[in-house]
C-alpha cells in the first residue's frame, strides 16, 4: 500500500466537505465493477515501437477491460436530486514480448487513472425509495503510465523504465436502480459510459516533454472511453430516515 | 464521528491502491541455435596476401559493410585497432601515409562480425554472430616495386592469352594492357582496360604471328614490363604427290583463330611477290599448285592474314610475317648437271664437282649403282650398249675406263705419253674406242688396248663437242666455224661432210641411232635430219612449224627426241615426225641443258622428274 500526494488530497477534501456538511443528510457509497476501454493512440504507440525493433514481439495483453472502484458522497436536496462527489480509479495496460534461447524482450506499458468528480442523480427521490435513475458524473481524469522495457540477452538485462502523466476531463452519463436494503443501506447497480477528452502524456514536472508517436506524429493519449458497469452500496447517515 | 473519519481514510486509500493492472504472458519460439556463416565477400581489392605500399603515400584501405549481414568490422594494423564503425555505417576504411622506410614490414587484419542467421533474438540485435578474419602483411616498398609484369603468354583456344601479376598494392583502379609491336602502326597501343584486380589475364584476338610485346600500367601510374613473343609462324613445306603432283603444306598456327586467310605467293624471277591465292582458315593447311612448270625452282610463301586490323602494311607483313620454300615438280630423283643413256633402260648421272657416278634405273626410279673416284669428275662418256664408260677427272692427263659389266676389267689410263695435252674426247663406242682431241688433232683410240688407231689434223680450230657411233665407225666433231662428219675405215679417218656452223645451220644436237645402217639425227633450229650414214643421204627431214629453242637428247629405243618450242618441251619422233608437247616450263627454261627423255619418263637436272 502506498501513500502518496494525490490520495492525500482527495481524502482530505473529503473529510473538509463531510465535516462542512455533517450537518446535512448525506450519504456514501462503495463500489466496483468492471470497465472497458479504447486506448488506440497507445496501441497504435505499441505499434510504432514493434515496428522499430528488429524482432518481432507478440502482444499478450492489449488493455484488456478492467475493474474499477469508486466511492461517492452524495447530499439529498429536493426530492428527486442528489449531488454529491465521487472519485473512481481504475488501470489497464499491454505486454509486449518475445523470448528465445538468446534472450527475452519485454514491453510493459501500465497505465492508471483516478477520476474525481462531481455526480449528480435524478429521479424519484433517489436513494429514498426503489427505483431507476439517471446519473450524470463529471470530473477530471488523472492518469499515469509507467512503461518497464527490458531486454536481455545471455544473462545480461538491460531495463528502461518511463513515467508519464496525463490529466484531462470527463462526462460519465448513466442510469442506475437503486434498491433500499434496510433503513440505512442502499444497493445501486450501475451501468455509464465514460467520455474522456485527453490532451496527452507529458513528463512529470513538465508539460512540454509529450509523448509523441514518431509515425502518426500524434500525442499518445490515455483513452479510458467506454462502458462502466457495476454496484455501489450506500450507508446513510441521515439520522431522520426510515 | 472521528472514528468515521479516520476509517473513511483508510477505507478511501485502500480502495484507491487495490486492484492495478499487472501485465501477463510469456511467448517463447523454438530456434535452431545453429546459425549458419554468411557468405561474405571481403571485397578489399587486395590481391595477394602480401600488400605492396608505396612509399610515402597516402593509402586507403576499405571494406563495404552489406548491410544486415555484417555487424561490425575494423582493422587492426600492427595489433593497434585503427577504426570500429558498427553495421549502421556502410564503410570501415582506414587512410594513412606510411612513412617508414621501404622494407619495412606491417601485419593488418581485419575482422569482421557477421549476423549468425539463426534468427534469434540476438541475432536481430547484432549480439550473435561469426568472427572472420583475414589478415596480409603489409609491406612498405618503392614505387618502381608497384608495377604488374607480364608473366606468361600461351595459346589457348586458338589465341594468344596475355598473363600478368595481380596487382600488390591498395586502392587498385584499373589495369592497362598495351601492346607494342616495332614494325606495327602505331608501335604501341592500348589493347584491353581491365577494373577488376582479380582479371590477371586477357585473350589478344588480335595477334597474327607479328613480333608483339606486352606490359601492364597500374592505375595510370605503374609501368611493368613483359616478354617478347613473335610467331609461330606457319612453316610451309612442299611435298610431291605419287604421280608427281606438287602440294604446299604447313601446320596450323596456334592463334588460328585470329586468322582469316592464308595468302599464297611465290617469287617471280625479278624477285617480286606474286599472290597464288588466298585460302580461308577453315580450307585446311594444305595447297596443290595448279599448273605447276616443270623445270622450274619455286620458291613458295606463306603468309597468316588476320581477321583484325593487324596494324601492319602489307610490305611489313609479307616481310615479317611470311615463311618460304623451295620447291619442283614433279618426283624426287638424284640431282645432276651431266647426264647419259644407252641402249638399257638406265641413265648415268654426275653432278658438278662429284666424284661419283649415278647409275639411276628407270624401271625403279632408284638409284640402282654408285661409281666412285678419288678424283672430281669433269667429264664422262657411255657407249651406247651401256659396256664402256670414259670418264676423265680433274687430273690432267688421266681417265678411267669403266668396263661396266666386268669391273675388273676397269682400270686408269694415263695418256700423257701416248697423246700430251688432251682436251676433249669425243665419248665411246661399244667396242671401246673413242676420239680425243687437242687443238690441232683428233686420234681415234682404243682405250681397251691404250693404243693409237687413228690421226687426222683437224681442218678448224677449237673444237668443244663431239660424237662417236656406237660401232665406233661414225663421229661428229663441232668445231668453232663448222660441223664436220668424219667415218673411220681401214685405220683412216675420213671426212664425210662439212657444214658452217651458223644461222639456220647452226647444229643444236647430233646423235647415232643404232642398227646395221647406222643412223646420224641432226637438230638445227628450224628442222631435223637423219642421215643414212652408209650412204651419207638424207633419208627424213621434218622442218619445225616454229625455231626450237634447244634440243636435249634422242632416246634411242623409242627414236623420240626432246625439243623445247618456246615454253613447251616436245617429244619428237625422228622417224615419223609426229610431235607430242608433254610438258609447259618457264620462260627461261630452255637454257636449262639438264633436261632428258628416257624410258617415257621426263628428268631434270636440279632433281625432278616425270612419269609420262
Amino acid at each position: 500500500m502506498k501513500l502518496n500526494k494525490l490520495n492525500l488530497l482527495i481524502a482530505a477534501t473529503l473529510i473538509v466537505f463531510s465535516t462542512t456538511l455533517k450537518a446535512q443528510d448525506f450519504i456514501a457509497g462503495f463500489g466496483g465493477g468492471g470497465a472497458t476501454f479504447g486506448m488506440n493512440s497507445t496501441k497504435n504507440f505499441n505499434q510504432t515501437i514493434i515496428k522499430s525493433l528488429p524482432f518481432q514481439p507478440v502482444i499478450k495483453d492489449n488493455f484488456p477491460p478492467w475493474v474499477f472502484s469508486r466511492i461517492d458522497l452524495l447530499f439529498f436536496f429536493p426530492k428527486n436530486m442528489a449531488f454529491g462527489y465521487t472519485v473512481s480509479s481504475t488501470s489497464t495496460g499491454s505486454r509486449m514480448t518475445l523470448s528465445d534461447y538468446s534472450g527475452k524482450y519485454t514491453f510493459d506499458n501500465v497505465q492508471q487513472g483516478i477520476f474525481p468528480g462531481i455526480k449528480l442523480l435524478f429521479g424519484k427521490n433517489p436513494m429514498q425509495t426503489n427505483g431507476m435513475n439517471v446519473s450524470f458524473e463529471a470530473g477530471v481524469s488523472l492518469s499515469s503510465m509507467k512503461i518497464k522495457e527490458d531486454l536481455t540477452l545471455s544473462g545480461e538485462s538491460t531495463k528502461d523504465e518511463s513515467n508519464l502523466k496525463a490529466m484531462g476531463i470527463f462526462l460519465q452519463p448513466g442510469v442506475n436502480y437503486i434498491r433500499v436494503l434496510n433503513a440505512k443501506i442502499r444497493l445501486s447497480a450501475d451501468l455509464s459510459y465514460y467520455f474522456g477528452i485527453e490532451k496527452g502524456y507529458h513528463s512529470p514536472g513538465n508539460k512540454d516533454a509529450r509523448l509523441i508517436n514518431p509515425d502518426s506524429h500524434e500525442p499518445v493519449k490515455p483513452q479510458w472511453d467506454g462502458i462502466r458497469i457495476g454496484v455501489t452500496l450506500y450507508y446513510s447517515f441521515k439520522k431522520t430516515i426510515k | 464521528m472521528k472514528q468515521i473519519y479516520l476509517g473513511s481514510l483508510v477505507f478511501i486509500l485502500f480502495i484507491l491502491q487495490s486492484c492495478t493492472f499487472n501485465p501477463k504472458g510469456e511467448e517463447f519460439v523454438t530456434i535452431n541455435p545453429t546459425g549458419s556463416i554468411p557468405n561474405i565477400e571481403i571485397n578489399l581489392n587486395l590481391a595477394t596476401d602480401t600488400i605492396f605500399v608505396p612509399f610515402n603515400q597516402k593509402v586507403t584501405f576499405a571494406y563495404g559493410l552489406h548491410g544486415d549481414k555484417v555487424n561490425w568490422a575494423q582493422f587492426v594494423i600492427n595489433g593497434v585497432v585503427q577504426n570500429n564503425r558498427d553495421f549502421a555505417y556502410d564503410v570501415v576504411d582506414y587512410s594513412w601515409t606510411f612513412n617508414d622506410a621501404p622494407g619495412k614490414i606491417y601485419p593488418m587484419e581485419l575482422k569482421i562480425f557477421t549476423r549468425s542467421q539463426t534468427g534469434s533474438i540476438a541475432d536481430k540485435m547484432g549480439a550473435e554472430g561469426f568472427l572472420i578474419s583475414r589478415k596480409w602483411i603489409v609491406k612498405i616498398t618503392n614505387e618502381d616495386k608497384m608495377a604488374s609484369h607480364v608473366i606468361k603468354t600461351d595459346f589457348v583456344n586458338g589465341r594468344l592469352r596475355v598473363e600478368w601479376e595481380k596487382y600488390k598494392g591498395v586502392d587498385f583502379i584499373n589495369y592497362k594492357l598495351y601492346k607494342s609491336m616495332p614494325y606495327g602502326i602505331p608501335t604501341s597501343y592500348l589493347l584491353a582496360t581491365i577494373n577488376s584486380s582479380t582479371v590477371t589475364s586477357f585473350i589478344d584476338t588480335t595477334y597474327h604471328g607479328e613480333l608483339s610485346g606486352y606490359y601492364i600500367v597500374n592505375n595510370d601510374r605503374y609501368s611493368g614490363f613483359g616478354p617478347q613473343i613473335q610467331g609461330p609462324l606457319p612453316v610451309i613445306r612442299s611435298e610431291n604427290a605419287a604421280n608427281g603432283d606438287l602440294v604446299l603444306k604447313w601446320d596450323k598456327p596456334p592463334y588460328y583463330n585470329n586468322l582469316k586467310s592464308y595468302r599464297i605467293s611465290l617469287k617471280d624471277r625479278y624477285g617480286s611477290m606474286q599472290q597464288i591465292t588466298e585460302l580461308p582458315i577453315a580450307s585446311g593447311e594444305s595447297y596443290m599448285v595448279p599448273n605447276p612448270l616443270f623445270g622450274h625452282s619455286y620458291e613458295f610463301y606463306i603468309t597468316p592474314v588476320a581477321l583484325s586490323d593487324n596494324h601492319y602494311s602489307t610490305p611489313f607483313l609479307t616481310a615479317f610475317l611470311s615463311t618460304y620454300t623451295t620447291a619442283t615438280y614433279g618426283l624426287t630423283i638424284p640431282k645432276y648437271t651431266s647426264i647419259l643413256s644407252g641402249e638399257e633402260p638406265v641413265s648415268y648421272l654426275l653432278n658438278d664437282n662429284s666424284s661419283v657416278i649415278l647409275q639411276f634405273d628407270h624401271r625403279t626410279f632408284t638409284t640402282t649403282r654408285t661409281i666412285k673416284y678419288k678424283e672430281i669428275v669433269s667429264q664422262f662418256f657411255l657407249s651406247q650398249n651401256c659396256k664402256y664408260m670414259i670418264t676423265r677427272v680433274n687430273i690432267n692427263q688421266k681417265i678411267y675406263l669403266e668396263d661396266l659389266t666386268d669391273s675388273t676389267k676397269s682400270k686408269s689410263i694415263n695418256i700423257s705419253s701416248s697423246f700430251p695435252q688432251i682436251q676433249y674426247t669425243a665419248s665411246v663406242s661399244n667396242s671401246g674406242t673413242g676420239i680425243m682431241i687437242n687443238n690441232k688433232t683428233a686420234v681415234m683410240y682404243d682405250y681397251i688396248n691404250e693404243r693409237k688407231l687413228a690421226e687426222i689434223l683437224l681442218p678448224g680450230s677449237g673444237s668443244y663437242y663431239s660424237k662417236i657411233s656406237g660401232s665406233g665407225n661414225f663421229f661428229f666433231m663441232l668445231t668453232t666455224n663448222s660441223s664436220e662428219y668424219y667415218q673411220y675405215k681401214d685405220n683412216q679417218m675420213v671426212l664425210l661432210q662439212t657444214e658452217t656452223n651458223q644461222g639456220i645451220d647452226q647444229i643444236m644436237k647430233v646423235e647415232y641411232l643404232p642398227g646395221n645402217n647406222e643412223k646420224l639425227v641432226r637438230v638445227y633450229n628450224n628442222r631435223l635430219e637423219v642421215v643414212d650414214c652408209n650412204t651419207w643421204t638424207i633419208e627424213k627431214k621434218w622442218i619445225f612449224p616454229a625455231v626450237i629453242q634447244n634440243a636435249y637428247n634422242v632416246d634411242i629405243k623409242s627414236g623420240k627426241m626432246l625439243l623445247c618450242e618456246k615454253t613447251k618441251l616436245i617429244l619428237f619422233d625422228v622417224m615419223n615426225g609426229t610431235r607430242e608437247e608433254v610438258a609447259t616450263i618457264d620462260d627461261f627454261g630452255y637454257m636449262d641443258w639438264t633436261f632428258f627423255y628416257k624410258y617415257g619418263q621426263l628428268l631434270w637436272g636440279k632433281g625432278a622428274a616425270l612419269k609420262l
